[in-house]
């Protein structure tokens, strides 16, 4: 754009100008210009209110497309968090004591002598004659508190006993 | 085209652009995962999009690192990353984003949401800003948000955009001068709004 007006201010570096004012490096004695340009200039002071109101809404939208910070908690709703952390931790581990698999609640049966050679073809005995029992040893820490006790099983390769605590011992031999 | 410098009221002279120093691209501060995300949103509008490009963004960059020379590039660099894949994305979403702003355009020209007082207008203005700056082309889309969205100085943007200051600040004027165009075409009324 050519335009001139009496002010000596061509329209194009009036335009220039509006620009430079939108990005904070025009002059200051530019900015008196550029005023007393668009004062008398209807064309660039339309251009120049239309260049603030898109610059103006720039400002809004960068306003708006912030990502909002979430709000710091307050101290009883970090509270709240670490007790709630704290109660599920310790159900979670009273859940694993309680479900692991421990030797203080039953001791390790083992054999520690058989009658009969794992490879030795055996057959029941008929009769009366007594079925070979195998010896078996406990061991744990609860190993002292039961008592394996053999019960027939009808094969000499099948061996079976019964754990009892030591207080009930008795009354299963007894029984026995 | 007539010289008129010399008259009492004359435009200063506009410093005509001289060679642009090198820009250092140390000078750019490292930006943060926040601030990308935001960036990306600024070039996508939409939260979960931009969260996902740049989770893959920085994957892609943090891979790509060792292959960078001037570890002091690493900003520019990471920026560059981000905006070409929310361009990438803007690409591969065209369709639906065109359907997305005729829908947005139909409900800012019926004026459903409008309001009473100028802030409004300028919201609206936004919202038809955010619709308008996807049809620009992809260099003045990139230095007008880096500028205006961004609030990055031209010497920022032109180590973003491996341009000149000089040519950052000529994207951003063609950019501002398309939007405006484009507005006064869709919403003529806008052209009286401003008159006194």
């Amino acid at each position: 754009m050519t335009s001139r007006h009496t002010d000596n201010v061509r329209c194009q570096d009036a335009r220039d100008l509006i620009h430079d004012r939108i990005d904070g490096v025009a002059e200051a004695s530019a900015i008196e210009a550029l005023d007393a340009h668009v004062d008398i200039c209807a064309d660039c002071r339309r251009y120049a209110d239309q260049m603030r109101a898109l610059n103006d809404a720039f400002d809004q939208l960068r306003r708006e497309s912030e990502i909002p910070q979430a709000p710091a908690a307050p101290w009883y709703g970090r509270l709240a968090r670490i007790a709630a952390a704290v109660l599920i931790a310790a159900g979670a581990g009273w859940y694993l004591i309680r479900s692991r698999p421990s030797d203080d609640r039953a001791p390790v049966v083992r054999i520690a002598h058989s009658p009969v050679e794992p490879t030795q073809a055996v057959q029941p005995p008929r009769g009366a004659s007594p079925m070979p029992v195998a010896s078996v040893e406990l061991t744990g820490k609860s190993a002292s508190s039961f008592v394996a006790m053999p019960r027939e099983s009808g094969h000499p390769r099948v061996h079976v006993y019964i754990l009892y605590p030591v207080s009930q011992a008795a009354v299963a031999r007894g029984d026995s | 085209m007539e010289d008129s410098q010399t008259g009492p009221t004359a435009v200063p002279s506009r410093r005509p652009p001289a060679a642009d120093p090198p820009v250092d691209d140390a000078d750019l501060a490292p930006p943060g995962r926040e601030r990308l995300v935001r960036l990306a949103y600024r070039f996508c509008w939409d939260h979960h999009d931009a969260e996902d490009l740049i989770h893959d963004a920085l994957i892609a960059a943090e891979q790509k690192r060792a292959q960078l020379e001037d570890q002091r590039k690493w900003a520019p660099w990471l920026y560059r990353i981000v905006i070409q894949r929310c361009l990438l994305h803007r690409r591969k979403t065209a369709v639906r984003r065109r359907h997305l702003v005729g829908i947005a355009a139909t409900r800012i020209r019926s004026g459903a949401d409008r309001q009473p007082a100028t802030r409004i207008e300028t919201r609206e203005l936004g919202e038809i800003l955010k619709t308008l700056l996807a049809e620009l082309t992809e260099r003045q889309r990139t230095a007008i948000v880096l500028r205006h969205l961004e609030n990055m100085d031209y010497r920022a943007i032109a180590a973003v955009m491996q341009i000149a200051e000089s040519t950052a600040r000529v994207h951003v004027r063609a950019a501002r001068e398309s939007l405006r165009r484009m507005i006064l075409e869709r919403y003529p009324e806008w052209a009286g709004a401003h008159d006194k």
